[in-house]
Parts: C-alpha cells; structure tokens; sequence
C-alpha cells in the first residue's frame, strides 16, 4: 500500500508503541473529542493515502480522496474521507487498494468500503470500520478530525475512561 | 450513517468476578470457541489486571480480548435482574485460537432482549382462533396431544408427519436430536420425516457412506499438513470461516512446514497448494491467491452440474502416469470394484479422447485438468503428495447428488489418501452436526414428504421443528401453498372455539376432509410459523446447556448463561410434555401397548437427555450402561457416536473437548482424531470399494426450464448471511450492509447486467414455471455470464421457489444448485441501496 512520507505513525509502530509513548496525549476525562490537523485538502491526491494518528497517537488512521464526492466528504470537493487504520476483526492496519478504493486487511482479508462509511465490504469484522469525522476549514484550506463514528479497535470507548480504561 | 454505533460508545469492562462460561459459534460447523462474560447491569471492572476478568492492563489498547459493540448485549434474567454480557472468541480455543466470523462475532446481537430487533422472539405457546392466540402450555401441549392419540390409534403412525432440524448448533445439538428423535422414530414411529434441508431423513453423501467413508473423517489439523487441499463447490472463506483461515491458509503460506516435518519425516516438504473446483470466482479463490501466489492455487470453473465428467478425467490422468496408490488398493478396496471403476473413467479409451470430451464438456481446460491430477497425485520426491479432499453443496446439491459425490470420492481411494495425516475426503459442512437417534423405521432413500402434502396425500398432522420449510425445500412455494390451502379448514375448525374437546373433534373433522393440521416449533415467527395451527415457542443456544460437535468431530458443551424468552422451553422439554400427555391420554383409552411407547421421557435436565442417547449408542458396543466404563468397547464408524460421554465429562474437556467416536481402552476413554487410521473401513468387508459413477444427464424438470429460460440460478451461503437469516437479519450492522429488508441478492455478470439494462441495486423479477420472485441486483464479474449466484432461503427473493422439485431418485437430495429463469429489471435502485456497497467482493490485494 502506498502511504505518503506523512505516515510517521504508520500503523505497526503505532501498535508496537502502544502502552507508553503516547499515554499522555490522552486527555483523560476529555468531554469533548480531540481536534487534530490531518493537512490541507490541496494536498492531497486521488489514490494517494495519507496517514495520522487519532484521536491518540496510538490510534492510527488513514485518510483519502475519492475519485467522487460522498455525503461525509470533506475539501472542497466533498471527497476526502478518513477512517481508523485498525481492522475492527483483529486490528490488523488496513491497506488501500487505490483502483477499487477498498480498504483491505491484509491479515484475513476483510474489506471496507471508505464511500460507503467504512461499510464492510465482505469479511469477518462484526462493525464497520470506524470513520473519523473531518472538518474543513476552506479559508485555511486545513482538514481538521474533529470526532470518531465507531469504536476503535482495542477500545472500550474512544476515550479514554475516567478509571483510565482506554 | 444510521449503519454506526451512537456516539460515544462506551462498552463496560466485564469485572475480575464477573461470571464465566464457554460456548461455542450458533452458527457454522467449525464451531468457533467463544468465551461469555456476564457481570450486574451498571458494573464495570477496571485498567489494572486485577481489576479485570481478562487479567490485562487495559490501559493500553486491548488486542487480544476486545468486546466489539457488536459482541455486548445487556440480558434480562427471570429473576428480573438485568446483566451485561460479552461474547468474545476465545484464544484458548484450538478450532479459533481467538479468531471470530462475521457469524460468531455478532453473536452479542443475537441475545434476546425485551425491545429491539430480537423482541420478536415466540415467548409464549400460541394457540388458532382468529389469528394466533396465547395459550398455556398445558392447553397447547393438550391439543396436540389428543390430535395425535387420535391419528395415532385411528390412522396409524404414518398420519403424523415430521420435518425437524438433524444437526448441531443452534437450533440443534444431541438434545434437541435425541429427544425428538425418539418422539418421532421410536414413540410415533412414522415413516414420513424428513429433515430441515431435504425431502429424506438420510444423509447427503450417501454415496460416500456406502463406501465405507462416513463424511466427517478428517481433522482440522489435516489442512495444515497437506500438500494439496482440493476444495469441492465449497467457498470456505465465507463458509467455514476459520477453518479456513486458522488451518487451511498458514498452510498456504508455508508457516505449518514443522508440523509437516513432524508427521512425514524425510520427505521434503514445502507450502501447500489448493485446488477449487467451482463456476464462480469466490474469495477463498482470490485470497488463497493471495496466500500462496497465483502458481500454487488452481481454480477450475466447471459448468455447473458436469462434476462427473471432470472427477472421472481427473482419475484418467492419475492412471496415465501410474500415480494410483497401487497398495492402498491391493490392500483396502474391494479387488471387485476395481475393474468397473477402470471402465468408467475410461483408462481403456485414449487420454486425448478423455480430455477432450472433459474440455468441451466440462468446459475447464486440459492443461487445468494435467495440473489438477499432477497436485493431487503426483509423487514429490518419491513421496506421494498428502492430498485432503473437501466438498459441500456445489457438490452435495449438484446434478446428481449420488454420482457426484461417487466420483469425487473415487479420487480419494484411488490415490489412498484417507486415514493418514494430511489426508482424508470430508463434507466441509453446514451447520455443526450432533445426530443422535432411534434408527428411522422408513427404508432408503425416505419419503418425499413435502410432495405428498403438495399432492393432497401423506400425513394429517405436520410438526416442523428448527426448521422453516418454506425458504429451504425444493420447488418450496409449493410448501406455503398446501399449508395455506390445507390449513385453512383447520382454522376454520379452530375459529369457532369451545372446549378443547370440541375443538379437536371439529379439527379431526376438518383432517378427514382434506386438511392438515400444523404444528410449529421454533424460537422466531418465520414465513412457516406464521401458518402453524398450534406454535411451542423453544428455547435456543445459551438459554440452555447443548453439546455439538464440530466439521473434526470435536464435542463441546455450551453452557447456559441466561434464560429463554417468557414461556419458552428447550425442544427436550417440549417432546417429554407431549409424550407424557399422549401417555397418560393412550393409556386412559386402554391403549396399553402404544402407550408403553411414549414411556422414558422422565428427563429433568439436559445432561439427562443426553445420558438416555449416550446409554442407547452404547448398548450397541459393549451392553453396559455409561458411567460403569467397560474395560474396552467395541469400535464404531459412526462419526457422530456418543456412547461413554456425558455432560460433566465433556464439560471437563473445555472448549477443547474431544474428537468423538470414543473408545475404551484400559478402562480410560480416547477420542478419534481422525478416520481409518486403522485402515478399516466402513463396509462388512472391512475395506473401502469404488463406485464407478457416469455423468449423469439434465434431469427433465431442469431440461424443460431451460429449453425455456436463459439464465442458470445458482444459489448458496454466503459469508454474514447464515440459512434463512433469521437471526442475520435483527444483526444492524449485518442488515444495513444488505439494504436494511430481508431478501436475497443476485451477483450477475456485467454482460448480462449490461444487456438486462441492470445497475446494482436495482430490483429484478427472476421467473420460470415454478414461480416469480424479487431480488436485488449486484453486478459483479465474478460469476459467468448466463449463471448468476443468488443468496438461497431468504425470506424474500426465496431460491427455493423457483427450484424445480427435482430430486436424485436414489437418494432423495435435490438439484438445488441448477434451475433456469428469466430474470428482467423491475424497479430501479430503493434509496435503502444508497447505503450498500456493491464494490466487488473478491478484492483482497491493495
């Protein structure tokens, strides 16, 4: 899967890292989900995954634009989306096949369909891959993630808890 | 989207004392281990590991014990208290180690629970009068009992009819076999059963059994040892999802070399091949691939229904080069059957001559076929290849289900890979299995039932039982049809009320005349519910202790970890409330004798029903009952036999149990890990033989459709969609994925999809002389064109109903998989479609 350079938290670091690097960007108690920068719209280009980390750096996720606008779509054009990088089957980090744009998990092979809402395509997860929500700024051209639809994989909630469950 | 969870989701931690069981998959056969956690409603357990009933530090994210939305439910017990519960795959279990299906993962969804899409669960008996009425189960219990005493003792057992699930599973189990079993077979004792799949009682591969081959001979741990896994109209990744990934695909990819290593020291050994033999390009083809590169995975699209023809050239290649296991065959077939088979497969006729006819006929390429033969067969080092042959329903329900299953058998014995690691020539399956039962009084090929009704003949009383005959029969809109038509003077009987008395005096009235009286046992209203005169509402999986075993004979017991619905029973419960009624009622009327027959249903738990089918198995083999183990026990081909277990044994084994058939040896019992280890084989010689099988031809119904219609409808399982979908449907995020209503999609080639002017998404009408049905368009280049795939049993868009009624004679099994029809565009897409991915299903690369 071809992932830009951006992708300094690509998905097995960040799993690997998991359990000490990033505690302490989970703002505990948080009522309100993280705001995170995930780029400009211009920068991004059909078939070219980016990938960021939220809404904690161990949490990798994977943005994308869509040959075609789609209800959730951020940018100007409606067609960039972003969703969990973690297979809600055994959170496994998906990769992205560019021609059908499908999420694939290369482990067992369940399927996504990102202009679907992370629709399971085929395959064994039992929810759909976790979407999370972009807000755009069109004066700064910034995508912003500003929430998660879905629960991440690993996780009794998307934030962390006040007994310090993640 | 409507298809996500609310926000926020917070899915509570079960505590370090929450309560613990084990259970295992509803749905498919591999029986997938799962573990239940269930802890007070408003409880959550902590981060550190001892706070926690996983023993983990949940501060970090949770890998290997994770609750998905999907797999947490709250329940509400009889005490009134309400828990949580979580049902998670679980990682000590050989079969899994920890992997879920779509099916097992969802199963969280599947609990019953007052509101929601489960809330429609039978919690109560209901009784006719005016539409379904509730009733006491000693009203409903007493109506069908003086209806049957009174077919009984009048018409004879033959009056009452039954169609009953024979598996395990959800639904199923040896409890739910053995006790109604008894009822039907040994206390009624009527020919006219027939089981929840087909119009017989009998096994599917039959032909595989009078070879002395019973279907369930092989362990998972076969398909990481093999060299060469052939798989036979099955589709394993959607079907029997974790075999297949947790056995068949570390084989692919090279990683169970030691175990291959350890089983055949000295010979080389490298990552296994597969072979599929199906029309339409599935998953398991693409993801095998993806496994083991394209050069180790062949895939043969055979036109649907020439299996024979493809199997028996198959063969002749094998005998060209001499690759037939010569000792196996001196050794352990009949010497007898050699010749014929030798005849059939054409070993006197040239191998161009065999090939070419294969090719045009079959429709898969030569080369396709040298390579195939070459896999299974060809020495590697000097060393014949392991080869584990597998099939299911592309086989089971093809052309001729008989011959089919003969000629792929054949290969099995004539290359001698049964009985050995790596080997063996097994059902993939269905359902998880546990048949325990009273030898059925009818003889070979059984009764076609349903066709009887349909024809205004066989029995008066029909009982269905786990089963929903309308969406899984042959020709089965003719099933709605006599139980409207037929049913409907028994309605009118029960319309007017009164005592129970009269109420049966005015129904056996209305069954001398014509009509039938339909009694339904089920945990939903389904389409055949709904046309019950008198419905038990039953009890299923975890609402009551089951044992089932696995496709590898594994047998595990799910444990009770709530309670059923308002008034429902388990089915053992249900059959003893019967049959002591219809005791008491036929001994009162001075039936004697007959009345003796519905004696022996004392049973107070499920570990007692299992014990009365565990001691019947075991008389067989040594006369003793089974807690008193014998020294030793006599052996036993049946793959499914219970003899010297019982619940508190088989409990003992945990979620890993033991591979059934048991022997006794030393006085300690063993289980079988695979068949024929010790070259016996199931026939009174003690050998094996061939069954020399020709292709056989179209059969009439089918020839008739398709002289008339262009399109062939195949139709099967797929992935999430499990049978009927009776439960898949009231799973949200399944439902959604699929449009939100319960019906069937067709997966159509794009130059049909083209020339019909269809997108996906769009309804279409599929029509032939049986019946017209609806379903959705999915356009997709993985079937041929002229052969579509549709989703079979569901409640709209039913196969079933434009599947011809025609049955292989010698066994009774349909021609499921081959019915021809027209298929035009009907509607455009439903804005519910908007929602659905039609992406293609068979893209697993990036």
């Amino acid at each position: 899967m071809p992932i830009s350079r951006r992708s300094l938290l690509g998905a097995g670091g960040a799993i690997a890292a998991a359990g000490i690097a990033a505690r302490a960007a989970a703002p505990a108690g948080a009522a309100e989900a993280p705001r995170k920068a995930v780029g400009k719209a211009g920068e991004f280009l059909v078939g070219k995954p980016v990938a960021f980390a939220y809404p904690d750096a161990r949490a990798p996720a994977i943005a994308v634009r869509l040959r075609e606008p789609v209800p959730y779509g951020a940018g100007p054009h409606h067609d960039i989306v972003a969703y969990s990088q973690l297979c809600v089957h055994k959170g496994c980090p998906v990769g992205y096949n560019a021609k059908d744009e499908i999420f694939v998990c290369p482990c067992h092979w369940s399927t996504y369909d990102p202009a679907k809402d992370g629709q399971m395509i085929i395959g064994h997860a039992t929810t759909d891959l976790p979407r999370i929500e972009l807000a755009y700024d069109a004066k700064t051209d910034e995508l912003t993630a500003v929430g998660v639809h879905g629960l991440i994989y690993g996780r009794s909630s998307n934030e962390p808890r006040k007994d310090g469950v993640l | 989207m409507a298809s996500k969870q609310p926000d926020p989701i917070s899915i509570p931690v079960p505590p370090a004392d929450a309560q613990q069981f084990q259970t295992g998959c509803k749905y498919c056969i591999v029986g997938c281990g799962y573990k239940v956690y269930k802890w007070p409603l408003g409880k959550s357990g902590g981060a550190s590991p001892k706070q926690n009933a996983f023993g983990i530090d949940l501060r970090n994210p949770n890998l290997t014990h994770w609750i998905s939305p999907s797999m947490h439910s709250i329940v509400e017990d009889r005490d009134g208290r309400s828990y949580n519960v979580a049902i998670i795959p679980d990682d000590t279990c050989v079969v899994n180690s920890g992997l879920n299906s779509v099916r097992g993962g969802t199963m969280g969804l599947s609990v019953y629970r007052s509101h929601g899409p489960t809330a429609d669960r039978l919690n109560h008996p209901l009784v006719w009068a005016h539409g379904h009425q509730e009733a006491s189960w000693e009203d409903a219990v007493e109506i069908v009992a003086r209806v049957t005493k009174e077919l009984l003792t009048r018409d004879g057992p033959d009056a009452i009819g039954v169609k009953f699930a024979d598996h395990g599973g959800q639904g199923g189990g040896y409890e739910f076999t053995w006790s109604t079993g008894k009822f039907f077979y040994h206390s009624v004792r009527t020919t006219m059963a027939t089981v929840h799949n087909r119009p017989t009682v009998f096994g599917e591969p039959m032909a595989s059994r009078d070879m002395g081959i019973p279907e369930l001979n092989i362990a998972y741990e076969d398909a990481e040892i093999a060299d060469t896994i052939v798989i036979f109209g099955a589709d394993p990744y959607s079907d029997q999802t974790n075999y297949y990934l947790n056995h068949m695909v570390p084989n692919l990819q090279g990683s169970t070399e030691n175990k291959k290593k350890q089983h055949y020291p000295g010979k080389a050994v490298a990552p296994g091949r597969m072979i599929v033999v199906d029309p339409r390009r599935t998953v398991t083809v693409t993801s095998a691939r993806a496994a083991a590169g394209a050069d180790r995975v062949l895939h043969m699209q055979v036109n649907p229904g020439m299996d024979v023809t493809l199997m028996n050239a198959i063969a002749r290649v094998i005998v060209e080069h001499g690759w037939e296991n010569e000792a196996f065959i001196r050794d352990h077939v009949e010497a007898e059957s050699v010749a014929p088979y030798e005849e059939v497969i054409g070993k006197h006729r040239s191998l161009e001559d065999v090939l070419s006819e294969a090719e045009r006929d079959a429709g898969v390429p030569k080369a396709e076929i040298l390579k195939a033969a070459e896999w299974i067969a060809k020495p590697i080092g000097g060393h014949a290849p392991a080869t584990l042959f597998h099939y299911e329903k592309g086989a089971i329900w093809s052309i001729k289900n008989y011959q089919v299953i003969a000629s792929y058998v054949d290969l099995a014995v004539l290359t001698g890979n049964l009985g050995k690691p790596g080997t063996g020539c097994a059902r993939l399956g269905g359902h998880q299995e546990g048949y325990a039962r009273p030898p059925y009084p009818g003889k070979r090929p059984g009764v076609y039932v349903e066709q009887l009704l349909a024809e205004g003949k066989g029995p008066k009383m029909w009982w269905f039982i786990g089963c929903n005959p309308i969406q899984t029969a042959p020709n089965s809109s003719s099933i709605a049809k006599f139980m409207d038509e037929r049913g409907a003077s028994v309605k009118q009987a029960m319309d007017a009320g009164g005592s129970i008395d009269e109420r049966v005096k005015r129904i056996i009235d209305a069954l001398d005349r014509g009509g039938l009286f339909i009694v339904g046992q089920d945990i939903y209203p389904t389409e055949s519910v709904k046309r019950a005169h008198v419905v038990f509402p039953a009890a299923t999986q975890f609402e009551v202790d089951m044992t089932s075993i696995n496709g590898e004979r594994r047998m595990r017991l799910y444990q009770k970890f709530m309670d059923p619905p308002g008034a429902a029973k388990p089915d053992w419960e249900i059959m003893a409330l019967a049959a002591r009624r219809i005791q008491a009622l036929l001994e009162a009327d001075g039936h004697k004798e007959l009345a003796d027959r519905f004696a022996g249903y004392d049973w107070k738990t499920p570990a007692d029903v299992f014990l009365d089918g565990a001691r019947a198995s075991a008389a067989g083999r040594q006369g003793e009952p089974v807690e008193g183990l014998p020294q030793s026990s006599k052996p036993t081909f049946d793959p499914e036999d219970i003899s010297f277990l019982d619940h508190a044994f088989i409990l003992s084994k945990g979620i890993n149990g033991i591979q059934v058939p048991i022997n006794v040896v030393n006085g300690e019992r063993r289980g079988t890990v695979r068949l024929f280890e010790d070259g016996k084989f199931a026939r009174p010689s003690g050998r094996t033989a061939f069954i020399p099988a020709k292709q056989p031809p179209l059969p009439p119904d089918v020839a008739r459709q398709r002289a008339k219609y262009k399109y062939l409808i195949n139709n099967g399982r797929f992935d999430a969609m499990w049978q009927t979908g009776y439960e898949t449907w009231r799973k949200p995020v399944i439902a959604q994925r699929w449009g939100g209503t319960p019906g069937a999609f067709l997966e159509l080639n794009v130059h049909d999809a083209k020339s019909l002017g269809v997108s996906s998404g769009d309804v279409l009408r599929i029509h032939n002389d049986y019946a017209s049905i609806t379903c959705t368009a999915y356009v997709s280049d993985t079937v041929k064109p002229g052969a579509p795939f549709l989703l079979f049993a569901q409640v709209r868009g039913t196969a079933d109903f434009v599947v011809t009624p025609s049955i292989d004679p010698e066994t009774n099994i349909p021609y499921y998989k081959g019915t021809y029809a027209s298929i035009e565009r009907v509607a455009p897409a439903p804005s519910s479609m908007k929602r659905v991915s039609f992406k293609p299903m068979d893209v697993v690369t990036t």
